[in-house]
């Protein structure tokens, strides 16, 4: 096992060095660099930038250089040094706006998580359970407009009633006043105020998503023999379903982390937007829409990383929960 | 005797300049108000006294209805993506000259007076005494003279945003007469200068303090180069352009360090939080109201930082924002925003259109393909397509019937209003349409469209800009409209740095739509975009601006005898001293572009809106809308206070 996990290490760094060459490649392909994006802004200021200028502000910034010259001096001094080079739009370091927003990001993310799941297993097991009942019927309903309701709808929805019934300030984390001010009680209540949009909006899709696999996986296993036999043998009925057929109805759950990780930075980008959340979606448009390639590459290589460590977190899980998928030689 | 309107700037006789410039302060004989935060500073003995932090002789603003209360927070935003040239508009319009409020001259600001000599070749500006930058130290001629020697004068240093300083090849030359003294001369006259200086971004001169900035300089400081690879940069001139922003404003507004002249100072820049910047009150700042008390009246302004336009609307709507007219001044925004003005607290105010048109659609008569480039130089052509738009239809159904057709233009009851070059060929008429059309392209094929003189159907692709969602609107709805006439129009649509690369560095578009540029008298003088083929705005002809620019360049295309007459009067336009020669020379250029007819127009520009706060003092009710006069910073932020 642990000679497993340790090949898998030394399998991540031939893939991620060919995720961070795609995806830096991926950032150039658009026509223009980052000062294509900005001639035109000083263009609609009235003023006018010749080319001879663009061609030096070109050198300076080392945009003339060739794909692979600039992909080089942008990978070395990340692994050398641990300096992600400079955002253009922002004129700051990298590293400082990335980490800014990474523990928000991760903050919400794990609490959205940790609601879906709540939500869904137990949702799921007894709408398999129960199939056919009024209570499957509601959480099956519920389930498909979870499902079709884009995020980013429910979120303005939900922002809306907070702000005309509650009269509630929406959007961001916190209250105006209470913003930089230092933690406190009142702080804490205001954060729990603004949190609940988000956390819900962001769960949601996903947990109409898991109750609907959680079901379909549970009503498969609760027909099989085993199931009959252990019934027949005379184990309670509550113990039988959370022992043998829901073990194995988790599967998909854990076989899927790698894909959340991810999934929650970049998929929930639009209410990020939407709720003015200091989410890294946002940021990660805002650096690619404005080609701001340094902290574009960033950001996607910490999806890269992360996707990874949540590929093989899934597969070592995979196999403690389910013994027949244990890595055997 | 031509009678100006107030719109127009005509008070740039120099002399009445300096007479107002010390006729506009009545010296106080002492500052007496300040900040109760500085106060506490200054008595503390943490900061100097208020009479040291003044200059001798302090500019008087006075404020527009009651002298306000220190105190508050000034509530704005920044939208993502956008530039942060943005904030020059709020915390950092001091350049040596300022507009009046209502933009129709210019006024010393940071100059205390200026002089210039009949030719208009020699200016001669004279420092406050005594002015100081916001950590203290003094702003003199040397500051000025360390912009000139060591930055604009250095050929290691990219330095954007001077043209008011370039006449035709000359740039203008610095030389320091005394410690607060100092002229700039130009080989041949500049007319325009004193009004160009005070435009957005021409502020050079007033922030580049040296005793910060030279530590980033070898001249100055050995170690520079090390400074600068130490922070992961390849070298002084990146970190030079970085710390000082001289080629990208944006730098400059990213950097907390430097020392400003502005009311307020970035505390906490945009980037060093991605979600709010900050910016504190100046305690140096050299600006008192007429009671003597020194602004500004708010103690900071602080951005939040959105990501998308419409987060923006909703806090508009919640009463978090105090002042603001960018981003959510648009006709489809008012009536929610109206709806909401009692519970979110706010009222309007008008922002002045200073555009010649809403929307220009510009033929490539530059195409590199001869056929094309003739075709739509062909009048005829243009003027037949003008006669196909209805543009009733698309006034009515994309800006709800509000403003009358009309081409790029000065705006009517400006004094320089052409009507000719409004009017012509703004009518709605199926069969002009076709008259002209069959003039410069009779034959047609099969399908009844029209044939060039190569026997290619006469296709135009109109590659746009897909974010400007009103002209998006208004050219879907055309292209039926060329349909009928026998043109095969195309609508591309590409993001705004594939359009800007497509459109401004190559030239082998068919047409493009653009707005912009001035339509009112300053305005227009200033930047005449739509008149005159002068700069890389001119999308109807980019090959005539090379060639206007730089004759020996590859793509530069002669332009016919008449439009170089225009580029002559241009010329002369910004050399004269005389506003009446001025005037008469931009008049002409005005029937030249009515004869050329350069580009099609849509519509008059509808004048937009911001929203302002109850409690919101100080901020007149109109103001111009532009970039160059960035709105509503003329207006004077420093005296706007909460109460």
């Amino acid at each position: 096992m642990l000679l497993y996990i340790l090949k898998r290490l030394l399998y991540m760094v031939p893939t991620l060095f060919g995720m961070s060459l795609v995806s830096f490649l991926i950032i150039q392909l658009p026509p223009g660099d980052f000062l294509t994006s900005l001639t035109s802004a000083i263009a609609d200021s009235g003023q006018s930038l010749d080319q001879a200028s663009i061609d030096r502000l070109t050198a300076l910034y080392g945009l003339d250089q060739p794909f692979y010259v600039q992909y080089w001096n942008w990978i070395s001094n990340i692994i050398f040094r641990g300096d992600f080079g400079w955002s253009f739009d922002w004129g700051q370091p990298v590293s400082r706006l990335l980490w800014d927003r990474m523990g928000v990001t991760i903050f919400v993310s794990a609490l959205s998580l940790v609601l879906i799941w709540a939500l869904a297993i137990p949702i799921g097991i007894y709408s398999a359970v129960r199939r056919y009942s009024i209570g499957d019927y509601v959480f099956t309903f519920l389930g498909f407009v979870g499902l079709a309701v884009p995020t980013f709808i429910l979120a303005l929805g939900l922002m809306y009633i907070s702000f005309t019934w509650f009269g509630l300030n929406v959007g961001g984390l916190f209250s105006p006043e209470y913003e930089q001010a230092p933690w406190s009680l009142a702080k804490f209540i205001d954060l729990l105020q603004h949190l609940w949009i988000p956390v819900v909006v962001i769960a949601i899709s996903s947990t109409a998503a898991l109750i609907r696999v959680m079901r379909a996986n549970l009503s498969d296993e609760l027909s099989k023999p085993y199931v009959v036999t252990a019934r027949a043998k005379g184990l309670s009925e509550f113990t039988l379903i959370m022992r043998y057929p829901v073990r194995l109805a988790l599967n998909p759950f854990v076989s899927t982390i790698g894909w959340v990780l991810p999934s929650l930075i970049s998929g929930v980008t639009i209410t990020a937007i939407v709720l003015n959340l200091p989410m890294a979606g946002p940021l990660l448009l805002r650096a690619l829409v404005s080609q701001d390639m340094y902290l574009a590459g960033a950001f996607i290589l910490i999806m890269s990383v992360l996707t990874l460590i949540g590929m093989l977190l899934s597969d070592i899980l995979l196999a403690v929960l389910d013994p027949r998928v244990r890595y055997q030689r | 005797m031509i009678k100006l309107s107030r719109r127009l700037f005509v008070t740039s006789s120099l002399a009445t300049l300096a007479a107002a410039a010390t006729g506009l302060g009545p010296a106080l004989a002492a500052a007496i108000g300040e900040a109760p935060m500085l106060k506490a500073l200054a008595d503390a003995g943490t900061l100097p006294p208020l009479a040291d932090r003044l200059p001798k002789n302090p500019m008087v603003v006075t404020p527009l209805r009651e002298v306000g209360k220190y105190g508050g927070t000034w509530r704005s935003t920044i939208v993502g993506g956008g530039s942060l040239s943005m904030l020059f508009r709020y915390q950092a319009y001091e350049p040596l000259m300022r507009y009046n409020p209502e933009w129709t001259g210019v006024i010393p600001n940071v100059a205390e007076s200026v002089v210039a000599n009949d030719a208009a070749t020699e200016f001669t500006f004279k420092l406050r005494e005594g002015h100081k930058w916001s950590d203290g130290q003094p702003y003199t001629t040397d500051d000025v003279m360390f912009w000139y020697e060591d930055v604009f004068s250095n050929p290691d240093i990219e330095v954007t945003n001077q043209d008011h300083l370039i006449v035709g090849e000359d740039k203008a030359v610095f030389t320091k007469v005394d410690a607060l003294t100092f002229t700039v001369s130009f080989k041949s006259s500049n007319g325009l200068f004193l009004l160009l200086l005070a435009w957005a971004d021409s502020d050079q001169t007033t922030r580049f303090p040296k005793h910060y900035l030279s530590q980033f300089l070898p001249k100055y400081n050995p170690d520079a180069d090390k400074l600068a690879t130490d922070q992961g940069l390849s070298g002084w001139v990146q970190l030079f352009q970085k710390k000082s922003g001289a080629a990208l404003e944006d730098d400059f507004f990213t950097n907390s360090e430097i020392p400003v002249l502005h009311p307020w100072k970035m505390k906490v820049a945009p980037g060093e939080s991605t979600e709010h910047a900050i910016a504190e009150r100046n305690p140096y700042y050299f600006k008192v109201d007429t009671a003597g008390n020194q602004l500004p009246y708010l103690d900071s302004i602080d951005y939040v930082l959105v990501a998308d336009a419409q987060v923006l609307l909703l806090k508009c709507l919640q009463g978090e924002i105090d002042l603001l007219d960018q981003y959510i001044g648009t006709p489809t925004n008012k009536s929610v925003l109206f709806d909401g003005k009692e519970r979110g607290g706010y009222d309007f105010y008008t922002t002045l259109s200073t555009q010649p048109n809403e929307m220009a659609i510009c033929l490539n008569m530059t195409h590199p393909d001869k056929v094309k480039a003739e075709l739509y130089s062909n009048k005829d052509f243009r003027i037949g397509l003008s006669h196909a738009i209805d543009r009733q239809a698309l006034i009515d159904s994309v800006f709800v019937g509000i403003g009358s057709a009309s081409q790029p233009a000065i705006a009517e009851g400006d004094p320089l209003y052409n009507e000719r070059l409004a009017k012509q060929f703004t009518e709605f008429d199926l069969a002009k349409a076709n008259e002209f059309l069959d003039k410069a392209a009779p034959n047609k094929d099969a399908d009844g469209y029209r044939l060039d003189s190569s026997g290619r159907r006469i296709t135009i692709i109109v590659e746009q800009d897909q974010n400007r969602l009103e002209m998006v609107d208004m050219m879907q709805l055309m292209m039926p409209m060329l349909k009928a006439v026998g043109i095969d129009g195309q609508l591309k649509l590409i993001d705004r740095s594939l359009w800007e690369v497509r459109i401004r560095q190559n030239m082998d578009y068919d047409a493009t739509t653009n707005r912009f540029g001035g339509g009112i008298g300053l305005a227009a003088m200033l930047d005449p975009r739509y008149f005159v083929p002068y700069s890389g705005n001119a999308f109807y002809a980019m090959g005539w601006q090379i060639w206007y620019n730089d004759k020996t360049a590859a793509n530069a295309v002669e332009p016919p005898a008449q439009v170089q007459d225009a580029l002559k009067l241009y010329d002369e336009m910004k050399s004269t001293v005389d506003d009446l020669k001025r005037v008469e020379a931009f008049k002409q250029i005005l029937e030249i572009a009515a004869d050329q007819f350069y580009c099609i127009g849509i519509k008059v520009p509808n004048d937009a809106y911001g929203i302002v706060r109850n409690d919101f003092h100080n901020v007149p009710d109109k103001m111009p809308n532009s970039f160059g006069y960035p709105t509503p910073a003329p207006t004077n932020p420093e005296q706007y206070f909460k109460a």
